[in-house]
C-alpha cells in the first residue's frame, strides 16, 4: 500500500516531462527525512573546552538557562548530507524522460495480379479485390490498428499511408502485375492480401485470401484465333483484341528487326499503332559500357552492353534475368509481363545456328509479351479456393533508447556522490591557519 | 559540579616522528642554503667566532655591517660567525589545563613543535633546555640535552607531561629559572596566560625570542549552535551560549584583534613568531617561525 501511494504521489512529478521506473525508490526519501529530524531534534548545549572563554564572555551574547534544550544548528556538511541522500532517493526511483509511446505500425501487402479483379462468383459483382480488402480491415480493426499507422504496399506502386489503399487500386493496373514476392514480407505487423490462400502460408504476417470461384473467360490467342476457356475445355472464338509493340529506337538494329518480325507473326502493330500495349521494351543504357559474350543453347553473341547492366527490378516492378555475360556478372536480357528490359547496346557478332537465335528471342517475346485484352491466363481464371484468414502478429514495440545516452538517474546518482564526498571532507578542506 | 574531562590532555609521538624532524631539518638547511650561500645566518648571533663574510642582505641589523669592509670596497658585507661557545637554547611548553583542548590537543602539536626544536638545537651544536610546569602546586619540569645526548629523551620527557592546572608559561616566566645564559628562547602555547609584553622582559643580552601560539579548530572556527563552554583552568560556572552567525562574527573578530597584539608586538621587537591551528603539522609551524 506504502508503495501504490508513493507511485501514486509521483505521478504529479510527470508533469516536469520525467517518468519514474521504480517509483518504490520514493521510499528512500525517508532517509534525508530522518537525518533531518535528528541533526534538528532539540538537544541540551554540547560541551566543548576552550581556552579563550574570556573572550566568549566579553561578547555579551543570549545566555542560555541551565534546563534549555535547543535545536542546533545544520553545519553546510549536514545540509550537503541530506541533499546528497534526496538525490540518491531520486535516483534509486529510476527517473528518465517521458517518452511517447511507440505507435504500433502495419504494413499491408496488396496483390493487384490479374486474378484480384475477377468477380467472386462467375455471374456475381463482387470483386475478390474487394472482399478480400474488406478481410483485411476487419483484421486490421480487431488487431486495434491505428488507421493512420498502416501502410499499403503493392508491387510497382509507391507505399501510402492510411485507412485504406488508393481508390485506383480497386481497378486493374495497365501494366498487369505479378503477384507480390511474399516470402519478403512475412513478419510480424504484416498482413497479405490476396485472393489466394498462398504456400506456404505466412508464420508471422496475416492473411486476408478472399477466396473465389473459377472464372471462364479468354485465356489467350494462338494464330489469329481468341482461346476461351469455358470451364472445362478449350474453344477457339474470334481474332482476339488488337494489341501493339512498344520498340525503344536505342535496340541494336538485329533485336529491333526480330522484335519487328515477331509483332508482325503475332499480329501486333508496332509503334504507333493501334491497341492496347502487349510488349513494352526498353534500352538499357547511359555510363560505362563494357565487351561481352553471351549464348543461349545453340547460339552466342559477342558485343557491347551498358556496364551497370539491366536491374533487379525497374519502376517497381521486379524482372527476372534471361540472358547473362558469360563472365558471370551482368544481366544483359530481362523481362517482366509486358516488359522486356535490355543492356546490349551493340552486336557484334552472332556464332551458331541463326534459326536458333531467332526461335530463342521469339520465346523470349511470347514470355514477356502479355496476352490479348482481356485474356487472363488459366492459371488466373481458376479457382481461388476458399476465403482463409489469419491474424497477424503485431509488430514488436523497441524502446527507443540510444546505448550512448547517459539516463537521468546516473547523473543524479553521480551528483549524490559528488555531494557526499565534498560533505565528508568538507572539515578536511576548511582552512588551517591562523594567519 | 562534575568537571568533565579535557579532550586532549596527553602527549603521544608517532613511530616516523623523528624521521620527519630529520626531514624538516634537511629542508630548512637546504633553505639556508640557498638563502646565505652557506652560511648559517638564521641562528647566528652575537658572541661567536668570526669564520668570513657574505653580501649584506636588505633588511639586515646593520650592526653586523662590517664598516671597514665598506670604507675599503664600498660595498656591504656583514660577518658571518660561528659560535664560540656552546649556546644554550631554552624551550618553555605550556601544559597548563587550556592546553587539553582539540582536537588535535595543542599540548601534542605544543610538544612535537618543542621536539622538533629541541633536536635542531642539538644538530647546531647548542645545550637545549626544556621546561614544562606540571599541574596545580608542582614544580616546573626541566630537562637538559646536550648535543650529543639521545634525542628521544626529551620526546620521553614531554610524552610524560599531562595538561592540567593553571599557569602555564606565566608560572614559567616567574619561577625560579633563570634564562640569562640561553641565547635563544622559545615560548610555546597557547599564550592565553600571557599578554603581550611579558616576552618582552626576555629579550636582554641580544637573545633572540621565538613564541608560537597554537590554537585548536573549536577556537578558531567555532561551530554553530546552542554551546556550553568551559575553561579547564577556571573553576566558575561553564557559559551557554547559542551561538549563532552574528555570535559567531562578533568572537571571530574578538580574536582576530587579540592575536593581531602579538603579531604587531612580534614584529615590532623582532621576536620569531607563529600563530597556527593545531590542524598544521608541526613542520609547517617550526618552518615558519624560525623563517620568520
Amino acid at each position: 500500500m506504502a508503495v501504490s501511494l508513493v507511485s501514486d504521489l509521483a505521478l504529479p512529478l510527470g508533469l516536469l516531462g520525467v517518468e519514474w521506473t521504480r517509483p518504490a525508490g520514493f521510499l528512500a526519501l525517508l532517509a534525508p527525512l530522518v537525518l533531518l529530524l535528528f541533526l534538528r531534534r532539540p538537544k541540551p548545549p554540547r560541551s566543548e573546552a576552550t581556552g579563550t572563554l574570556e573572550l566568549w564572555r566579553r561578547l555579551e551574547a543570549r545566555e542560555l538557562s541551565s534546563a534549555a534544550r535547543t535545536r542546533h544548528g545544520m553545519t553546510w556538511r549536514a545540509w550537503l548530507l541530506c541533499a546528497a541522500l534526496a538525490l540518491a532517493a531520486l535516483a534509486i526511483a529510476g527517473p528518465r524522460k517521458e517518452r511517447t509511446p511507440r505507435v504500433q505500425r502495419w504494413r499491408v501487402v496488396v496483390d493487384r495480379s490479374p486474378s484480384m479483379y475477377l468477380p467472386l462468383e462467375p455471374d456475381g459483382t463482387e470483386a475478390r479485390y474487394d472482399a478480400a480488402l474488406a478481410e483485411a480491415q476487419a483484421l486490421l480493426a480487431e488487431a486495434g490498428a491505428d488507421v493512420e499507422e498502416v501502410r499499403w504496399i503493392t508491387p510497382g506502386e509507391a507505399a501510402v499511408s492510411g485507412a485504406a489503399p488508393p481508390s485506383g487500386w480497386a481497378r486493374p493496373p495497365e501494366v498487369p502485375r505479378g503477384e507480390p514476392r511474399w516470402e519478403r514480407w512475412d513478419a510480424p505487423g504484416t498482413l497479405w492480401v490476396t485472393d489466394r490462400a498462398t504456400d506456404p502460408l505466412p508464420t508471422s504476417a496475416g492473411l486476408a485470401a478472399s477466396g473465389g470461384a473459377a472464372v471462364p473467360g479468354p485465356v489467350g490467342a494462338a494464330k489469329g484465333r481468341l482461346l476461351v476457356w469455358d470451364g472445362i475445355a478449350l474453344v477457339e472464338d474470334g481474332p482476339p483484341p488488337p494489341g501493339r509493340v512498344e520498340v525503344d529506337e536505342a535496340l541494336p538494329e538485329e533485336l529491333r528487326r526480330l522484335l519487328a518480325i515477331w509483332a508482325e507473326e503475332r499480329g501486333l502493330a508496332l509503334e504507333g499503332g493501334g491497341g492496347t500495349p502487349r510488349l513494352h521494351s526498353v534500352a538499357i543504357s547511359g555510363g560505362d559500357s563494357l565487351e561481352v559474350a553471351a549464348g543461349r543453347g545453340a547460339w552466342r553473341l559477342t558485343g557491347r552492353a551498358a556496364a551497370a547492366g539491366v536491374p533487379a527490378e525497374r519502376e517497381g516492378v521486379p524482372l527476372e534475368a534471361w540472358l547473362e555475360a558469360e563472365d558471370g556478372g551482368v544481366v544483359l536480357v530481362a523481362f517482366a509481363p509486358g516488359r522486356l528490359a535490355v543492356a546490349l547496346t551493340a552486336l557484334d557478332s552472332i556464332d551458331g545456328d541463326p534459326a536458333a537465335f531467332a526461335a530463342s528471342w521469339a520465346e523470349l517475346f511470347d514470355l514477356a509479351s502479355l496476352p490479348p485484352e482481356g485474356t487472363l491466363s488459366l492459371e488466373e481464371r481458376s479457382s481461388a479456393g476458399e476465403a482463409r484468414r489469419i491474424a497477424p502478429t503485431p509488430a514488436a514495440v523497441v524502446e527507443e533508447t540510444s546505448a550512448e545516452e547517459i539516463g537521468l538517474e546516473a547523473w543524479l546518482a553521480l551528483l549524490a556522490a559528488i555531494l557526499a564526498v565534498v560533505a565528508w571532507s568538507g572539515r578536511a578542506i576548511a582552512g588551517r591557519t591562523a594567519q | 559540579m562534575v568537571t568533565p574531562a579535557l579532550p586532549c590532555p596527553q602527549v603521544r609521538f608517532e613511530e616516523d616522528y623523528l624521521r620527519r624532524v630529520d626531514a624538516l631539518h634537511a629542508r630548512l638547511a637546504a633553505a639556508t642554503q640557498r638563502r646565505e650561500g652557506g652560511g648559517r645566518a638564521a641562528i647566528v648571533g652575537p658572541g661567536e667566532d668570526f669564520v668570513g663574510y657574505r653580501p649584506y642582505s636588505p633588511g639586515e641589523d646593520l650592526r653586523r655591517l662590517d664598516w671597514n669592509l665598506l670604507a675599503r670596497l664600498d660595498r656591504p658585507y656583514v660577518q658571518v660567525r660561528r659560535r664560540d661557545a656552546e649556546e644554550v637554547w631554552a624551550i618553555l611548553v605550556d601544559t597548563s589545563g587550556s592546553m587539553g583542548v582539540g582536537p588535535p590537543g595543542k599540548l601534542q602539536r605544543a610538544a612535537e613543535c618543542a621536539g622538533a626544536l629541541a633536536s635542531l638545537g642539538q644538530r647546531a651544536g647548542a645545550e637545549v633546555r626544556l621546561f614544562a610546569c606540571d599541574g596545580e602546586g608542582a614544580p616546573p619540569a626541566a630537562l637538559v640535552l646536550r648535543a650529543r645526548d639521545d634525542p628521544r629523551a626529551a620526546l620521553r620527557f614531554l610524552e610524560e607531561r599531562r595538561a592540567a592546572g593553571r599557569g602555564g608559561l606565566a608560572k614559567l616566566l616567574e619561577g625560579s629559572f633563570t634564562f640569562a645564559e640561553a641565547g635563544r628562547l622559545f615560548a610555546i602555547g597557547d599564550l592565553l596566560d600571557l599578554e603581550p609584553p611579558a616576552l618582552l622582559s626576555l629579550l636582554r643580552g641580544g637573545r633572540r625570542v621565538g613564541a608560537v601560539q597554537l590554537l585548536a579548530p573549536v577556537e578558531l572556527e567555532p561551530e554553530l549552535g546552542a554551546v556550553e563552554w568551559w575553561d579547564p583552568e577556571e573553576r566558575g560556572a561553564p557559559l551557554r551560549l547559542a551561538v549563532d552567525g552574528e555570535v559567531q562574527g562578533r568572537y571571530e573578530t574578538a580574536l582576530e584583534a587579540y592575536l593581531e597584539r602579538w603579531r604587531e608586538l612580534s614584529a615590532r621587537h623582532a621576536i620569531l613568531f607563529a600563530c597556527r591551528s593545531t590542524r598544521v603539522p608541526f613542520e609547517e609551524t617550526v618552518r615558519d617561525l624560525l623563517r620568520a
